[in-house]
């Protein structure tokens, strides 16, 4: 599993949550850890809890959609590494490609509509009864 | 496990977390589409002999939902925060860089503007790098409990 640049994984990540546009089904999966390389991969001296300052590093991002393994073939499983300085610009942009992709959640504008029709309609509510009780 | 009902509460134990073990624990955001089926409506339906509406005929739009889930396997702890709503997304997805990844990374946090009332709740955290009351603090009330107290404030604010 190759590590992307930047711009290759948002373009891959695009691409991710548009194969999932129209489908009734599916996940993906987004995942963000501290990068410390190879030689740190057996975390075998876990009890330490150190109040001393970080070293700066970088972070592993991962993406994927979460196929089992009778579909590996056609698993997608992209990841990319963010530098401490570039965590900001990364992150906007990051959120715009989710924000973007992930179209199956509640927009807001269309609930806020509904409420004030029910409002103008219904005329119901508890500040309006009170308004009532009030004249 | 605790599921937060609120953002605030998962990012301020999450943060919690992080800086106890920021080596180990890592943040899964995952964004599930599942078929929307009125299983409620039909049940509603028969309990309250009403004539269930014939919408079944047009197949629904899918619905989505997004997990935020902090896990460290060291400690085993595991915090999660469910949202279905969109204008949610990009503020979280902001937050999971400008809080936690940076405490991941071992940056300090930066205050970000548009993010002010977070950060009195974040800062006293600095203090305690303690994981273990992320546990006893456990909110386990549904989400949907949130989404409606949500709901109540935003009335509020527009009727004044």
């Amino acid at each position: 599993m190759a590590v992307l640049s930047q711009d290759e994984f948002f373009a891959k990540l695009t691409d991710l949550f548009r194969s999932h546009e129209g489908k009734d089904h599916g996940e993906i999966f987004l995942t963000q850890k501290r990068f410390t390389g190879n030689n740190t991969s057996s975390p075998s001296a876990p009890a330490a809890i150190t109040s001393e300052p970080l070293e700066p590093a970088p972070i592993l991002i991962r993406a994927t959609d979460g196929q089992s393994k009778e579909d590996r073939a056609s698993k997608v499983k992209i990841s990319t590494l963010v530098q401490p300085d570039d965590l900001d610009i990364f992150y906007t942009r990051y959120a715009e490609v989710c924000r973007s992709g992930m179209t199956t959640l509640k927009p807001r504008d269309r609930t806020k509509r509904k409420k004030n029709k029910k409002k103008k309609v219904g005329g119901g509510g508890a500040g309006q009864t009170s308004m009532r009780a009030v004249e | 496990m605790p599921t937060y009902a609120k953002s605030e509460d998962w990012l301020l134990q999450s943060s919690l977390l992080l800086e106890a073990r920021p080596e180990t624990t890592r943040i899964t955001t995952r964004y599930t589409i599942r078929p929307n089926i009125r299983r409620t409506k039909k049940s509603a339906a028969d309990n309250t002999t009403t004539t269930p509406a014939p919408a079944s005929k047009t197949p629904l739009p899918p619905r989505g939902d997004l997990e935020l889930k902090t896990y460290d396997p060291v400690s085993g702890v595991v915090l999660k925060y469910r949202t279905v709503k969109l204008a949610e997304v990009g503020r979280l997805m902001q937050l999971l860089g400008s809080h936690l990844a940076r405490t991941q990374a071992g940056v300090p946090v930066r205050e970000v503007g548009g993010d002010d009332e977070l950060l009195p709740d974040a800062t006293p955290a600095e203090g305690s790098g303690v994981a273990t009351p992320v546990v006893g603090a456990v909110g386990d009330k549904p989400a949907a409990g949130a989404a409606g107290g949500g709901g109540k404030g935003k009335k509020k604010k527009g009727k004044r």
